[in-house]
């Protein structure tokens, strides 16, 4: 309820029959209610131009088997099926399973741990220290993607800080090896997010009242129990937010990807956002895309709903 | 809050759902001007003055920019009322949007696409090209161009057959993937440029026993993949053979022995330690950064590539081969004439487009494809260039297409051969699938796209 309605209710003149006046209350205040919208107007235009036509665009392709230029033929959820039954893109799901923990869990178990420091210590420059972890979150993916790819490369910084630490035996082409690429490319990933779950986290560690804290270490809790019992629950808001940022950058990620691996090598981290691209660009079944499009969307709004109820705070 | 989005989806189906009594892809976007008109004669600077100034639209990939920016210019000299709108795109993204640029509201006169199934094929079937036939006898470049050369632009009109039917793009210029060496550590190792299949394996365990990188290859794309498969491949099959397959002709597979054979090789090698380490990471122009820096003996690459050596001052250092003549007996390499050349089928101006694509392929116009280090086959026999690794590229260009050696290339055969060669050669290299897999799964794509 906005203060507005909050003092307009308190106002109300005493002794109105209340039957009649609540009527045209009511009208007055749905009217009002509804002129808020105006000013939702210019963005809502905006939404529904570039994100709500192209939504309903790609339901549609998607029930057409079309090459995006010659007329489609009608085709049902024929598309829907053959997704549903592609093998490849079923172990590509599994790589983004893996996305979900480096992009998603670990930047909010980080930001999470360096938030629980803060608010135990007194940081100094903590605002050049914010600052400076945030910047990941503001450089342009492809940028991050190509400063990665020199850093894993074979004779890149990170196989020559190993030689030097005597650790010759492990270096490697990360990206380029079965083995590692899958979690090498994770770790770009929450090396981008978690200068945000940081930042989120601080934020609402700040917006603790000290108190809280005064009263659990009077109750003698140590800095872990201390995490515990108040930062951890009353950050609960804060980590809904960034896990459902997260989870989204994890579940729809395609531009560090494509800019390290292209999926390779072999189908190593290849993961369904790249079979959309390259289903509908390069072999141009507009349909089959569109159907593996809508159903990610799905998904990822599935999986936000899910993170906001979880982490509701009920009352507020 | 909650009821209002829900609405909002609502809305939006019902309006897809609406929307669905039509389907997308108007049918009308992409007819062809059936009134263009043909080219009997050499178009004349007189013949397009009479409708006074013409703008050609052109859309090319980036690697044209040097030659065309001063093929211009000279042309213009010729047909001063001919002026030249250009935008240049990668590769990739050209390929990626050529189609749909071609089948848009207002095309492009003249544009560049990709020899194969996923961009050529694709103009054609739409109709979005001109057949070039009239073009081409005017010009005559069935004389120019041999024809089996020729057929890499052709296709029967629904799009479905690749070479044969009638011309819908042409090129100038030889683009093919060899073999790059460094003539000092050559020499250093007492080796000399291989010949024969056995003398350059024997060269590759020499450079390794000395703990050399005997061939640089940058395998984390379709590209560098195919470069290394098809160079082992070489020594098996027949150029012949390759192209057949690759146009998808009824009959020919990848099942044979001879791929089989070369998947085994290329395994081999990279067990053996041949192609160094973290290939798999590396791009195909930072292999080539790296070799021309004086990594590694051999380099697989194209012969485009060559700017990279140049610039790292190679010039002199470094030589340029095809691989060996192998059990064919004849050349055999990854080639190709460069990025096919298109007249939209709905210009308005053929004449000019025609002028201009006569043009291209005169003479006159292969001596800028030289100045850039480009191997035109409409030059004459007295192409002269001081530039030693060039001369070695253009004898290596000329014994290919004496020995009829272009295979194509092999992922233009179906439009996800590119990403199934580039994931399967991986594996195959790393072990992580066996031969008979890796050629198993590679004709399983074929025969899926080409109904077998």
């Amino acid at each position: 309820v906005s203060p507005v309605e909050v003092k307009e209710a308190t106002s109300e003149p005493v002794g109105r029959l209340p039957g009649k006046a609540s009527a045209s209350e009511r009208a007055r205040r749905r009217s009002r209610g509804w002129s808020g919208y105006w000013y939702l107007g210019p963005a809502l235009v905006v939404y529904a131009l570039f994100v709500l036509r192209p939504l309903a665009e790609s339901v549609w392709y998607s029930l057409y088997a079309w090459d995006g230029i010659a007329p489609a033929t009608w085709v049902g959820l024929a598309n829907y099926s053959t997704v549903l039954g592609d093998s490849a893109l079923r172990s590509s799901v599994a790589h983004t399973l893996v996305f979900v923990v480096f992009y998603s869990l670990l930047p909010v178990g980080i930001g999470l741990l360096i938030a629980g420091i803060v608010a135990r210590a007194k940081v100094r420059g903590l605002t050049l220290f914010r600052a400076l972890l945030f910047v990941p979150q503001v450089l342009p993916t492809v940028v991050v993607a190509v400063a990665w790819r020199w850093i894993y490369n074979e004779d890149g910084p990170l196989n020559r800080l190993a030689q030097a630490a005597g650790l010759g035996g492990l270096t490697r082409a990360w990206l380029g090896d079965f083995q590692t690429a899958l979690a090498a490319v994770g770790l770009i990933g929450t090396w981008v997010e978690y200068g945000l779950c940081m930042v989120l986290f601080i934020a609402g560690v700040q917006r603790i009242p000290t108190h809280l804290y005064e009263a659990a270490r009077l109750d003698g809790c140590g800095p872990i129990r201390e995490f515990w019992v108040v930062t951890l629950p009353d950050l609960r808001e804060e980590i809904g937010i960034a896990l459902v940022l997260t989870m989204i950058f994890a579940l729809r990620n395609f531009d560090i990807i494509w800019n390290t691996t292209s999926g390779g090598p072999g189908t190593a981290t290849r993961v369904p956002s790249l079979f959309i691209y390259q289903t509908a660009f390069v072999s141009r079944e507009v349909g089959v895309a569109s159907a593996a499009s809508v159903l990610l969307t799905v998904l990822i709004l599935a999986v936000a709903g899910t993170i906001t109820r979880l982490t509701r705070v009920s009352g507020g | 809050m909650r009821r209002s989005s829900s609405r909002l989806v609502l809305i939006a189906v019902t309006g897809a759902l609406l929307a669905a009594c039509s389907g997308p892809g108007a049918p009308s976007a992409a007819k062809p001007d059936t009134s263009q008109t043909v080219i009997t004669a050499p178009v004349t600077a007189a013949d397009l003055a009479e409708n006074g100034d013409t703008t050609l639209r052109l859309w090319l990939t980036e690697d044209e920019r040097d030659v065309v920016e001063k093929i211009i210019p000279v042309f213009q000299r010729k047909y001063p009322t001919v002026k030249f709108e250009v935008t240049y795109k990668s590769f990739g993204d050209l390929t990626n949007t050529a189609v749909n640029v071609a089948a848009g509201p207002n095309p492009p006169d003249v544009f560049q696409g990709n020899q194969g199934f996923q961009v050529d094929g694709a103009l054609v079937k739409a109709g979005l090209i001109r057949p070039l036939d009239d073009i081409a006898k005017t010009y005559g470049w069935p004389n120019t161009f041999k024809s089996g050369t020729l057929s890499q632009f052709t296709w029967s009109d629904d799009g479905g057959k690749f070479g044969q039917g009638r011309l819908y793009g042409i090129a100038v210029d030889d683009q093919s993937v060899g073999l790059y060496y460094n003539k000092t550590k050559l020499a250093r190792l007492g080796l000399r440029p291989p010949t024969s299949f056995q003398d350059l394996e024997r060269a590759l365990a020499v450079a390794r026993a000395h703990g050399e990188v005997p061939v640089m290859i940058g395998a984390n794309n379709p590209a560098g993949a195919q470069f290394a498969f098809a160079n082992v491949l070489s020594q098996f099959q027949s150029a012949e053979q390759t192209r057949r397959w690759v146009q998808g002709i009824p009959g020919s597979t990848f099942g044979d022995p001879a791929n089989r054979q070369a998947a085994e090789t290329l395994q081999k090698w990279a067990r053996l330690g041949y192609f160094g380490r973290g290939y798999l990471g590396l791009s195909n122009p930072d292999a080539v950064a790296k070799f021309a820096s004086g990594t590694g003996l051999f380099f697989m690459g194209g012969n485009w590539q060559s700017g990279a050596i140049r610039k790292a001052g190679g010039a002199s250092g470094y030589g340029y081969m095809l691989m060996p003549r192998g059990a064919s007996g004849r050349h055999f390499a990854l080639g190709s004439l460069g990025f096919p050349w298109h007249i939209s089928a709905r210009t308005k101006h053929v004449p000019a487009a025609a002028a201009f694509l006569g043009f291209l392929t005169d003479p006159e116009a292969a001596q800028q494809y030289v100045a850039a280090n480009r191997f035109p086959l409409t030059a004459g026999a007295n192409i002269d260039s001081p530039d030693p690794l060039y001369s070695d590229q253009l004898a290596a260009t000329r014994q290919l297409i004496a020995d009829d050696g272009e295979a194509l290339y092999m992922d233009w055969t179906t439009s996800t051969m590119p990403e199934t060669l580039r994931a399967q050669t991986q594996e195959l290299m790393a072990g992580k699938t066996s031969p008979e897999g890796f050629v198993a799964a590679v004709q399983e794509n074929w025969a899926q796209a080409h109904g077998q």
